[in-house]
């Protein structure tokens, strides 16, 4: 499978983060207006054109899907889909380790680091400055393959087209990781 | 490999962005920013929030994040440097994916289990705003009265909002739990009179109390340390526990009968003169009131006593002249201690309290006494407030029914759905529950069903509980190890012991404090109470840092001692005078004559017995590793039991045709769950042992839903006036009270 864009892993990471379907619409829309690439200028579109137009479906699925307070369908960190089953894990830490690696860490001090929107947007960074491929393939060994996951869970538990989207979306990054040793085309 | 170019790049501002879409850019220095020093391993003093035993803890973090909790060395009167199995486990509450995150609405009117609730997340100025308005709303249109909340009291700031807002409908676990213990210190040995000085006793009579496999970590120490110190401890209950194998001498008592023996032992110690004379003759009212005493306790014959318990008549009598001769003795008692829960508890509590003043152990070494502490002033005392409106309504739970309960100040657990569906229909309005889920109450069921029409119900806790289900609006609250405080300790100071609480680790996520809903829902609702003299709000931080100096503790809760622990090393003195209305031990309590209660307690049989129709007695406990209705989304601690079963003795077992890892119903007359068969050997042949805490509904938290069933759902509620006939006039919640029919529904393998 053709490697992905750094810019279609920060799409992806920003799918994931934000709650306002407007906001959504807005930042998708000026990132299609950017897209670099046919696959990107692809995706925008994909994802804009499944954007529900019922107003407040979209936070209401957002809240079911990742932060329901009556059980999470699909949580966002990685240390969740660990063992033992809780935040701030062994995810955590690795990732924090990455991003210093890298002179970098989160905004957020008391959210975990290994939220998959984080990890996404790092990868994409770390393409777009050509890490090499020993390095790439490491991040995605230990921080993207449980996408794959998410991914799957997100597919059979939403109820709305862009959610449907975002994780085929999803998908294809984390079967591109897999297939793909040489690093970004770009 | 990365340049040192394109490093910096990565970790550069705005301009340093290399994504192609500035949009893209813009999310990902949201997100990141450059790093700063990580800050590498550090270990912090804190205490324990669990239980109240406010044991020590150290926590070890890595670059800011808990990595392990461990007993805090140096905490000697505490958990003596170590930890049970559910503070240990803390982290799992702190890091648990499942808990609340962020304040949410619910979209859709339609409340019920398995009901999507549309839930919308909302800012915290939303969500205080929206509450503020529902409470407001509720006090003009339908009085103070309407509204419900379900709270312990602490801390000081929500109690004043809750005082400010004329809150007369209140009730908490310690209610469930304490309430008859408490009415019976205050009237028996004075209040407070908890602590227990099991080190020190070298004759420990346990009715029901598990003390090694639940409860309390320090109380646990303190029995070993006395059984090595050649204590006897004996203990009455119905399941061969973990303290029954400890003890000299187990009984398997018949459930609910422990009075009769507390109630024979007196006989027995009075009729031989057995009682400690020199305490007895000082700090009590026997004398005043000898003869009635004696005269009243004459019928309760050890023999009489075999009648009801199934425990020898000869080994009562041997047990009470042990009890009166061989030293300190201690008959302690909790809510743990399961015949305490019974509907008979107000009597056998008033005999436990006797036996210990028999013993004339109160406030002595070896016995109950009451911790010392010092003074840390309360929000009144630092910043004085308005007077409180009166408090004026009915009471929906009835505790206007039972004075001594509403002269507690504490509420009725039991009684609330029966108010709130029949007594009292439409009248609350509102509801705020903090920290709370309805496992905790009888009857599940039925409080579902009266959660149901309440028009409005708001949430404050760190996990997703049942509760949360049927709300309206949900807080995403603090866990015990994210919060600043001061604690007193008291279930163990023979002089007092503050430990500082610290906030080890921020609040995750968007999570805030209770005291910060105080002060906020107290500035949208009742202003004048939440200002300083100065006219500022009120700051909690500036607010504890007054009272840690006042306190005489350190300038400031910064300067709380790094150990984390401060104590002020003072002589035992014991009591010669008590808390108790005459200044003295009370046996005989004039104050319950007066109101025409028992002065005295008398036998009654707790409320549930064998029948023809539910011919077994149901027996519930707390696994030792679970902290009711706190812990059981903890997958660690889970792992220890994944799911509650139905303990049954194996000839019981044989009898009915139920084979091992059999699905059986449990049914009594309030409602039925499945559980597979587990058969032992450690039970009375009459009775099945099931394990509380488990079956969480709905989706609820992830590792715990789908885990076992809900024991309370077999727990028959109760009304204020079977109370009040049945002379429980101190309010024993009889949590734990069920006669049960069992049937076999599947065979272990089949698939019938």
């Amino acid at each position: 499978m053709k490697p992905k864009t750094p810019a279609l892993y920060a799409l992806a990471g920003l799918a994931l983060l934000e709650t306002s379907e407007s906001q959504l619409r807005q930042m998708i829309g000026e990132a299609a207006e950017e897209a670099e690439s046919a696959d990107e200028a692809a995706a925008c579109a994909s994802l804009l054109a499944s954007l529900p137009e019922q107003p407040g479906a979209l936070e209401r699925e957002y809240v079911r899907l990742f932060l329901d307070p009556t059980g999470t369908l699909c949580p966002l960190w990685q240390s969740a889909y660990g063992e033992p089953r809780q935040l701030m894990g062994d995810a955590h830490f690795a990732a924090l380790e990455w991003y210093r690696r890298y002179g970098l860490q989160t905004r957020h001090g008391n959210e975990p680091a290994d939220h998959a929107a984080y990890l996404l947007m790092f990868y994409g960074r770390l393409l777009e400055e050509e890490a090499d491929g020993e390095s790439l393939r490491r991040f995605r060994d230990e921080h993207l393959r449980w996408i794959g996951l998410l991914a799957a869970k997100i597919q059979t538990e939403t109820r709305l087209d862009f959610y449907r989207t975002l994780a085929g979306l999803l998908v294809s990054l984390v079967e591109a990781d897999n297939s793909a040793e040489a690093g970004p085309t770009g | 490999m990365l340049t040192r170019r394109s490093m910096l790049r990565l970790a550069g501002g705005a301009g340093a962005s290399l994504l192609s879409s500035t949009r893209l850019a813009k999310a990902f220095q949201e997100v990141f920013q450059a790093a700063e020093l990580p800050a590498g391993m550090q270990a912090v003093a804190t205490a324990c929030g669990v239980c109240d035993s406010n044991c020590g803890v150290q926590a070890i973090l890595q670059d800011g994040v808990l990595r392990f909790l461990g007993g805090l060395p140096g905490d000697a009167d505490g958990g003596g440097g170590g930890l049970c199995a559910k503070g240990g486990s803390g982290i799992g509450l702190v890091y648990d994916p499942d808990r609340l995150k962020y304040p949410m609405k619910r979209t859709n009117p339609e409340k019920g289990i398995g009901v999507d609730p549309g839930w919308e997340r909302i800012t915290w100025t939303e969500a205080l705003d929206t509450i503020a308005a529902r409470f407001s709303n509720a006090i003009s249109q339908y009085g103070a009265e309407s509204l419900l909340v379900i709270s312990r009291p602490a801390p000081d700031l929500w109690m004043r909002l809750l005082n400010a807002l004329g809150v007369v409908n209140r009730v908490d676990h310690l209610d469930e739990c304490f309430l008859t213990n408490r009415i019976l210190q205050r009237y028996c040995t004075g209040p407070m009179t908890w602590a227990h000085d099991f080190a020190n006793s070298k004759f420990i009579l346990l009715f029901g109390w598990d003390l090694l496999a639940k409860a309390k970590l320090v109380f646990a120490r303190g029995i070993v340390q006395a059984k090595a110190n050649g204590a006897k401890v004996v203990c009455f209950n119905p399941q061969y526990s973990a303290t029954a194998r400890f003890a000299d001498e187990w009984y398997p008592i018949r459930p609910g009968s422990d009075l009769a023996v507390a109630l024979a032992m007196i006989h027995v110690l009075l009729e031989e003169n057995l009682y400690n004379q020199q305490f007895v003759a000082n700090y009590t009212n026997f004398p005043e009131y000898e003869s009635a005493i004696r005269a009243h306790f004459a019928p309760y014959t050890p023999e009489w006593a075999e009648l009801q318990s199934e425990v020898p008549a000869a080994a009562i009598r041997r047990l009470a002249r042990e009890f009166g001769t061989m030293g300190p003795a201690i008959v302690p008692v909790h809510k743990k201690t399961l015949a305490a829960n019974y509907t008979n508890a107000t009597q056998l509590v008033h005999a436990i309290m006797i036996l210990n003043i028999l013993a004339g152990t109160v406030d002595r070494p070896g016995g109950r006494y009451e911790a010392r502490k010092i003074d840390i002033p309360a929000v009144d005392a630092v910043y004085p407030r308005p007077a409180y409106p009166p408090k004026t309504g009915r009471r929906v739970d009835g505790k206007d029914r039972l004075p001594l309960v509403l002269e507690d100040g504490g509420g009725l657990f039991s009684t609330l759905a029966d108010g709130i569906l029949n007594k009292y229909p439409g009248m609350i309005q509102a509801a705020f529950f903090n920290q709370y889920t309805m496992l905790g109450f009888p009857s599940a069921l039925r409080i579902t069903q009266a959660l149901k029409t309440i028009p409005f119900i708001a949430v404050y806790d760190f996990l997703p509980n049942d509760v949360a289900a049927m709300a309206d609006i949900v807080l995403p609250g603090t866990t015990y190890l994210e919060v600043n405080d001061l604690v007193a300790r008291e279930f163990s100071a023979k002089h007092p012991i503050v430990l500082a609480r610290r906030a080890v680790v921020p609040p995750m996520f968007e999570a805030k404090s209770i005291g910060y809903v105080a002060i906020e829902l107290g500035k949208r609702l009742v202003p004048d109470f939440f200002k300083t003299p100065d006219g500022s709000w009120i700051n909690p931080g500036v607010l504890l840092d007054e009272k840690t100096r006042r306190a005489g503790i350190a300038n400031s809760f910064a300067e709380f001692p790094a150990s984390g622990i401060w104590e002020r090393p003072e002589p035992f003195v014991p009591r010669t005078t008590f808390g108790t209305p005459s200044g003295k031990c009370q046996i005989y309590v004039p104050q319950f004559a007066a109101k025409g209660y028992d002065p005295l307690p008398v036998w009654k049989e707790k409320r549930e017995r064998p029948n023809a129709e539910y011919p077994y007695y149901l027996l519930t406990y707390i696994p030792a590793f679970h902290r009711r209705n706190t812990t059981e989304n903890n997958p660690i601690l889970t792992e220890m039991l994944p799911v509650n079963v139905a303990n049954i003795n194996s000839a019981l077992a044989k009898s009915l045709g139920i084979g091992e890892g059999d699905l059986v119903r449990l049914r009594s007359r309030a409602g039925s769950i499945t559980l597979a068969a587990h058969l032992v050997e450690t039970l009375r042949p009459d009775a099945v042992l099931v394990a509380h805490g488990y079956g969480q509904r709905s989706r609820l938290m992830r590792v715990a839903w789908g885990r076992g069933e809900r024991d309370s759902d077999l727990i028959p509620d109760q009304t204020v006036e079977e109370m009040v006939a049945a002379g429980n006039f101190a309010g024993a919640a009889g949590i734990m009270e069920a006669v049960i029919a069992i049937e076999r529904v599947q065979q272990s393998g089949s698939e019938e």
